[in-house]
């Protein structure tokens, strides 16, 4: 049995946070969480992880900033990012689309979609 | 004047005889009688006049047999030499197709033969003969006197061309046929040349030299017969003497004023045809306005008909201002307006403008002696009302020394007043007209203008909607996330007990957090449905106690209330909502933990009639306060600032909105100071008195 995949949960909202963290963590993944970007990139450096959930607005830097310098980092640019947002407008999701996230989704998203787009995206059924 | 019959080929002409008394005048018709008419089948007429001179007022009708292809009649006509029969010359001249000038070869007479000379002229002018129709042959009679002048002076006398005179002795009869002949040849000549064509296709024109001597054979023949000495005269042939010499002079009078009254129709219809002209330009002018409308083109085609037609001095157009003085308007021909300068001038005008009808003065000498000098050269004045409610008149000035205004002057000017009036009225109307539209004009770009306000308005509304949309599904998706996220673990996974409360809380929180949401969506509503809630004295620091509770401020806020305010007009909970919102505000926008201050004072706000005493709730914070060009943009609806903790929007950008929304409601406003030291000055200020109706629905935008 191979090692937990480790997932990075970045939103500033705690009641956000804690219901993601627990279900991943009861569906068998290693989640980590982090209230901004500065947090985020501290996990990121310590432990990179396999997939990150990230909220686009947050304070200090938004979602969308940190989501393009992470994919400028060769370190971390093959890390896959779910940007989450409760704007859900197509400009955003194109704009979060060509900065290289994985797959941008609208608050309130449904806890077994987020399930299942985890198994595609870690390659497991 | 000749009268060709073409049906009887007759040509009837008028030769006159005409000269000073005593040159021979007669003794020429007697003679010519004597021999053309020796059986005396026609009588020569002759009348005494009063005194000895003698007045010959002669017939003699005259066959030249056949000239031209018609018969020539001629009547011989002597006028009277005395100076004194002007108007009887004039009559007997009247018409003349050829005349005879008998000159007298006494050199004593040159005066009287170069007066009747002139006095022919005037005559021929007076009786309008034209000099270049009627030809005028000269006789120089009493060529036998002793002493006579040459004929080179006499012909001096007449500025004729040499040799140009027929030398004569009439009492011998010498020279009397020639002067006839010669005469004759140059009227006949005259006639055939101004003859209509349709009568001289008829003539058998020819040789007309050699015709009138043909036909003038005969009587030169008897002279001859009669020894060459010429015919005496006069012989056996006495001319009728009509001793009544009151009936004829009667006649001869009638005739005068026959003959004036024909040549005063004449001028009359000349004149009427002159006046009618002139209308027809004035009515051209009338026409043209009608396209362009120019006041000042219609006054001067009307003056300038005027100045022509009358030929009057200058003729202007005015009116009577207030204080009696005229203003000129307009003026055509010879300036008026110094006759205003003169005082007597000046108020005669004024009685002329202020008359009901057309006024004239014939005389101004008479009318104003001592202002003449102000007038030089003018004679009559004439003031012709055209618009009398405004005072307005023409005013007309005939030049001196005979300038004379006649009824039918006045008649044309007042026709001509009637016709500017009416174009003048043309050009008021269309005046207004323009006016009118221009106003028109106005209104519809005022219109299009508020159009397009509203349209923006709108725009900007829907704009707002949208945004609003965004805002609020926005701040329901963050719960909605939570609820369903932790709804979802707690039914799907076991988890600890504490994780499990945490979930529950989360639930919890997100909903009241729903509510807050739908509560302030529906005070919106109401807001801006508007309703028709009472006001009603209440005391300031009731609302003060409703705010604070409302905004669970109680403990934060310092309140400083100034003591003895009255009551103020107001929806208690409407304006205690206003307030608790701005304690709000301050209370989340600032990070100090020194207390939000709510000043609450007497103030005075500003109103277009004058300022009006109010109550004042001042909230002030120690916040980042607005940026500078954001202050009234934070009080549009959904506009929201950033928490300053989170970065995060707060609410749905409605506090401000509200507040000054509730604030206007009660007749005032909500505006924002930045905070001495840092920190924003929110003041909510209504005023006491509701004597201007609160406003009920807010204008947006703009």
């Amino acid at each position: 049995m191979t090692a937990p995949k480790r997932i990075l949960i970045v939103d500033d909202d705690a009641f956000i946070r804690r219901p993601l963290e627990f279900i991943l963590r009861e569906e068998g993944y290693q989640p980590a969480t982090a209230a901004d970007a500065d947090e985020g990139l501290r996990a990121v450096e310590s432990c990179p992880p396999d997939l990150i959930f990230l909220d686009v607005m947050m304070p200090g830097k938004d979602g969308l900033t940190w989501c393009a310098e992470l994919k400028g980092d060769p370190r971390y640019a093959g890390i896959p990012i779910v940007l989450l947002s409760a704007r859900g407008q197509e400009r955003d999701r194109e704009r979060a689309l060509s900065l290289g996230a994985a797959e941008f989704l609208t608050k309130p998203y449904s806890p077994h979609e987020l399930k299942r787009l985890v198994g595609e995206l870690l390659g497991r059924g | 004047m000749a009268q060709w019959n073409r049906t009887d080929r007759m040509l009837y002409a008028k030769l006159v005889y005409y000269g000073p008394a005593l040159g021979g005048k007669t003794t020429n018709l007697r003679v010519l009688h004597h021999v053309t008419d020796p059986n005396d089948n026609e009588r020569l007429v002759s009348v005494n006049t009063a005194d000895d001179r003698t007045l010959f007022f002669d017939l003699l009708p005259f066959d030249l047999g056949s000239v031209l292809g018609y018969k020539v009649a001629l009547k011989l006509y002597t006028v009277p030499g005395q100076v004194r029969y002007d108007a009887t010359r004039r009559i007997v001249l009247a018409g003349a197709d050829a005349v005879v000038f008998v000159a007298d070869s006494d050199p004593t007479r040159e005066r009287d033969n170069r007066q009747s000379w002139d006095n022919l002229q005037k005559s021929m002018q007076a009786t309008r003969l034209d000099p270049a129709a009627v030809p005028i042959l000269v006789q120089f009679n009493k060529r036998d006197l002793p002493g006579a002048a040459s004929m080179a002076a006499m012909e001096s006398w007449f500025g004729l061309a040499s040799g140009s005179g027929v030398p004569a002795v009439a009492c011998e009869g010498a020279g009397v046929l020639e002067t006839f002949l010669a005469a004759s040849r140059l009227m006949l000549e005259r006639l055939v040349a101004i003859a209509e064509p349709q009568t001289r296709r008829s003539l058998d024109a020819g040789d007309l030299a050699a015709q009138l001597h043909a036909s003038f054979a005969p009587y030169l023949a008897r002279r001859a017969e009669a020894g060459g000495a010429g015919v005496k005269s006069p012989s056996g042939s006495a001319p009728i003497v009509l001793e009544s010499s009151d009936l004829l002079e009667s006649a001869v009078a009638s005739s005068v004023v026959l003959g004036e009254q024909l040549a005063d129709e004449h001028g009359r219809a000349s004149r009427l045809s002159r006046e009618a002209e002139s209308l027809r330009r004035l009515s051209d002018a009338l026409r043209t306005t009608g396209t362009s409308f120019e006041r000042t083109a219609l006054l001067d085609a009307a003056l300038t008909a005027v100045v022509t037609t009358l030929g009057a001095a200058g003729a202007a157009f005015g009116t009577l201002e207030a204080g009696g003085r005229v203003r000129l308007e307009r003026s055509a021909g010879r300036d008026l307006a110094p006759l205003g300068d003169d005082a007597s001038l000046a108020a005669l005008l004024e009685r002329m403008f202020t008359a009901p009808g057309p006024s004239v003065v014939d005389d101004l000498k008479l009318e104003v002696q001592e202002a003449v000098g102000a007038a030089p050269g003018l004679r009559a004045l004439a003031v012709i009302p055209v618009e009398p409610r405004e005072s307005a008149s023409l005013l007309v000035a005939m030049p001196g020394p005979d300038g004379a205004f006649a009824d039918v002057d006045v008649r044309f000017l007042a026709t001509l007043a009637g016709h500017l009036s009416v174009g003048l009225e043309k050009v008021r109307m269309y005046e207004e007209l323009r006016a009118h539209r221009d106003r028109l004009e106005e209104v519809v770009s005022d219109r299009t203008r508020s159009l397009r306000r509203a349209y923006d308005e709108l725009k900007s509304v829907d704009a707002m909607k949208a945004r609003f949309l965004a805002n609020v599904s926005h701040e329901m998706r963050s719960p909605l996330t939570v609820i369903i996220s932790a709804s979802t673990f707690l039914r799907d996974y076991e988890g600890d007990p504490s994780e499990r409360a945490e979930m529950a809380s989360g639930i919890l929180t997100a909903s009241q957090s729903l509510d807050g949401l739908i509560d302030g969506l529906l005070r919106v509503a109401r807001l801006d449905a508007g309703d028709d809630a009472v006001l009603e004295g209440v005391a300031p620091a009731d609302i003060v106690a409703e705010a604070l509770t409302a905004a669970g401020a109680l403990e934060t806020t310092h309140v400083v209330l100034d003591p003895g305010l009255a009551p103020v007009p107001a929806v208690p909970a409407r304006l205690a909502r206003a307030l608790a919102n701005l304690l709000d505000n301050a209370r989340k926008f600032d990070p100090s933990t020194e207390p939000v201050e709510l000043h609450v004072a007497p103030c005075l706000l500003g109103r277009p009639g004058g300022a009006v005493v109010g109550v004042v709730f001042a909230v002030l914070d120690r916040g980042p306060g607005l940026a500078e060009g954001d202050e009234e943009r934070a009080f549009a609806p959904f506009e929201q600032g950033g928490d300053p903790l989170t970065g995060k929007p707060s609410g749905v950008g409605l506090g401000l909105y509200e507040a000054r929304a509730i604030a206007r409601r009660h007749g005032g406003t909500v505006l924002y100071h930045p905070r001495l030291g840092g920190g924003s000055e929110f003041r909510l200020s209504i005023p006491v008195e509701t004597a201007a109706a609160p406003i009920v629905k807010e204008a947006r935008g703009a």
